[in-house]
């Protein structure tokens, strides 16, 4: 019983992420297939790729510092710690959905199934998810050092258990906070507005590490000694990581087990305790009385947008990670704003060309990258679900759909890249002419980076799902417009550099943006021709 | 003003309908009859042009819903098995975002929602989250939304289910309506003894293909709807 739950848990996760559901699919040709299976593979490759040199580069500097000194087992808790917040971050909101706002909660609990199956068979899909994210991290760190010091099995041994220790360490944690979200959620009237401000909590914290983590960096570095005795006080969970790996010590591993599995065990009992409670819970809404006003009449058009926006709006992980790119660029501009004269005087400094000039440029591509994360058009065709079918049967045009999901992510984002053009021009104190290149290359490239999003979602539309985070979080085409967008941005941008003696920022950008409206009218006519064929395939 | 010739639609190698042939004229309802996985869902959404075909043809009014979707979606209304609406606006708003699409005049949707609303006994929800409505809520919502623009065919997939007694009877009051002032309406349903009360014309599907089909009484005879299912579906296509 136990395992086929496991089972239908992990097909979930599969056909969330990767089948459309849709039952008038024509039966692809097998060069088709492998077309879509190549283009897959390759964007899978690309993302562990990108992840694995980004986490070498991070991992130099501590493996350089303290590998092979009596440090050593520091470098490896560090690996320790990288691998719990990373799992941590990456799944506390999965854990939610996943666990208590299942929609077949009320079904399996009406079946005769033990509470606690139900529970650990979600509980070991989050472990999985989680094991996903921690090899990310895990893998390069681990070869990195190999490739340093050279190899050694009994180590590579240790540190596998330990790795999935942590990993069970940081399940336990993520459900607790689950647990948590979805107590104080199941209770408050203004549940969302909870778990929005509590999201955004989050991502600025998020934000902030992010921000500087160049700095706590050298500070790790340069302030080894005190900070390891830091861990050793405090974190002991992450000191038994690093002289279980570093020193092969077994009863460092089994300090580890006892620090993992208790609490998960903890954890694990505490979410049964009140698993039915929660998830069969009303919450409290005070009814909303009727009362009779004029109705607004608008377009269909019209309507179609304001309900995409109304759908942003109405779900905190949709905010969360489609407008990521939105609290990006305002932290950036604020940044700048306050900041902006050191840092340009720092690059100017140590920069070999000529940076000012190159500013304009440099900030296209910081709003080119943001702009690729304000991507809520990249998701909102899948999260029409079973809906597709209604407004398939009503007399709604492709273009009239397609419009409302291009320009609802284009209001979403607009203002929030406009002002941070504006505190960005001003922080750097950029001329007239040129700020106004910035923000007519920035907004192109948004409008183009939108088209892109919405030509991944009609090309790889999800409709069969149980709950939207997961299509938000882990859609397919979500991924691949958010890497898109950022090879895109690369591809526009940076030939600048290259040409940047002989053509000024301001007349680069003005042909960027040419380049961006000419690739729209390309987008445009295809969803009036090919985007509308899909548009008449979608349904469920 | 319904018309559907020879309508093939193949999933793959299966066949979930195939070549089948009904007529529903203006002021009509007709019933649409078969067990789990006939092919009723996918005869109505074929109807509605939501999946498309492999061979035959549908008309509405004469227009071809291949040919001409939108102007066949205009003259109808579609309510799905299943009420899964959005659940993240309220019942006045999504009931708005119906009328809005079918472009319907402000005063003829506010008096429409008030009048329909009121049947249903839905009025004092309608400020609420659609996610908060019960199935029944859902479901009544969704009928409202269909009658908004007082469409010439209504299909409806198994519009009954979840309904209360008292919604039941209501709809079968406003099914029969609607026929009185010229419009159709096609409707799957499992409930043998509100399509024998209820339907002009009677269709009986099984694997795909039409058993029968014609007025209810000449289809039943002397039986009662539920033998004659029966004793079709226990019998060889």
């Amino acid at each position: 019983m136990f395992k086929t739950l496991l089972f239908i848990n992990l097909k979930w996760l599969l056909v969330s992420m990767f089948s459309g559901g849709a039952k008038n699919v024509k039966k692809k040709s097998p060069a088709k297939k492998k077309i879509t299976a190549v283009l897959i593979a390759f964007l899978a490759i690309y993302v562990i790729a990108y992840l694995m040199v980004a986490v070498c580069l991070l991992f130099s500097s501590f493996s350089s510092a303290f590998g092979k000194t009596e440090l050593e087992w520091f470098y490896f808790a560090l690996i320790g710690l990288t691998v719990f917040l990373f799992t941590f971050m990456g799944s506390v909101f999965s854990t939610q959905s996943i666990i208590f706002n299942a929609k077949d909660n009320e079904l399996l609990l009406s079946m005769p199934i033990p509470t606690f199956y139900i529970l650990s068979s979600r509980v070991i899909l989050l472990f999985i998810l989680d094991l996903f994210y921690a090899l990310v991290l895990a893998i390069p760190a681990i070869g990195l050092y190999f490739y340093q010091y050279g190899f050694s099995l009994k180590m590579l041994a240790v540190y596998i258990l330990c790795i999935l220790l942590t990993v069970v360490f940081s399940a336990a944690v993520t459900s607790f906070f689950g647990w948590l979200i979805a107590l104080i959620s199941s209770k408050m009237r203004k549940g969302t507005l909870f778990q929005t401000l509590f999201s955004i909590l989050f991502l600025a914290a998020y934000m902030l590490v992010f921000a500087n983590l160049q700095n706590y960096i050298t500070l790790i570095v340069s302030n080894g000694t005190q900070i390891a005795d830091a861990f050793r006080k405090y974190l002991p969970v992450f000191r038994f990581f690093g002289t279980a790996v570093s020193g092969s010590e077994i009863l460092s591993l089994a300090a580890l087990a006892v620090c993992a599995l208790i609490p998960f065990a903890l954890s694990c009992l505490l979410i049964s305790k009140s698993f039915i409670k929660i998830t069969t819970s009303k919450k409290a809404d005070k009814k909303k009385k009727y009362v009779e006003k004029e109705l607004s009449v608008s377009s269909a058009k019209v309507a179609l947008l304001r309900k995409e926006i109304s759908r942003f709006f109405s779900l905190p992980m949709y905010i969360l990670n489609c407008g990521t790119g939105i609290i990006f660029m305002l932290f950036f501009s604020a940044f700048i704003l306050f900041k902006g004269n050191d840092m340009l005087y720092a690059f100017s400094y140590s920069a070999s060309m000529d940076f000012e000039s190159a500013v304009p440029v440099i900030l296209c591509i910081v709003f080119g990258f943001c702009a690729g994360m304000c991507n809520s058009s990249a998701v909102s065709i899948s999260l029409e679900g079973s809906k597709i079918n209604v407004i398939r049967s009503m007399p709604i045009k492709s273009d009239d759909f397609f419009f409302a999901k291009y320009v609802s992510n284009l209001i979403i984002g607009s203002p929030a890249l406009m002002l941070s053009v504006f505190l960005s021009s001003v922080g750097l104190k950029i001329a007239f002419a040129d700020s106004v290149s910035v923000a007519v290359a920035s907004f192109a490239f948004f409008a183009l980076s939108n088209f892109i999003n919405l030509f991944c979602n009609t090309a790889l539309p999800r409709f069969a799902w149980s709950s939207e985070i997961v299509v938000i979080k882990q859609g397919i085409s979500v991924l691949a417009a958010m890497l898109t967008n950022l090879a895109t941005c690369a591809i526009l941008f940076s030939p600048y550099f290259i040409m940047a003696e002989r053509i000024s920022a301001s007349i680069y950008l003005w042909a960027v943006s040419g380049i961006s409206l000419i690739v729209c009218i390309i987008f445009i006519r295809y969803f009036k021709t090919g985007g509308k064929t899909r548009f008449e395939n979608m349904n469920i | 003003m319904l018309s559907v010739k020879n309508l093939t639609k193949k999933y793959g190698e299966k066949v979930a309908v195939n070549n089948l042939s009904i007529e529903i004229a203006p002021g009509e309802i007709y019933g649409f009859i078969g067990r789990n996985g006939a092919g009723k869902t996918t005869t109505i959404k074929a109807c509605c042009g939501i999946i498309g075909f492999d061979e035959g043809e549908i008309t509405i009014d004469g227009v071809s819903i291949k040919e001409n979707p939108l102007e066949c979606k205009k003259k109808m209304a579609y309510i799905p098995d299943n009420p899964d609406l959005y659940d993240f606006l309220s019942g006045i708003k999504y009931l708005n975002f119906v009328a809005d699409v079918y472009g319907i005049p402000k005063k003829e949707r506010e008096e429409r929602i008030r009048k329909y609303a009121d049947i249903f006994e839905l009025t004092e929800a309608l400020a609420e989250n659609i996610g908060s409505y019960s199935h029944g809520m859902k479901q009544k919502l969704a009928i409202i939304s269909a009658l908004i623009h007082s469409p010439k065919l209504m299909i409806l997939d198994e519009p009954f289910v979840g309904l209360d007694p008292k919604a039941t009877h209501k709809l079968k009051e406003i099914m029969n309506e609607l026929c009185a002032q010229g419009s159709a309406i096609f409707f799957s349903t499992h409930v043998l003894e509100v399509a024998e009360k209820l339907c002009d014309k009677i269709a009986i599907i099984k694997d795909g293909k039409l058993l029968i089909s014609g007025k209810t009484n000449e289809v039943i005879g002397s039986a009662s709807l539920e033998s004659v299912f029966l004793e079709l579906e226990g019998s060889d296509v």
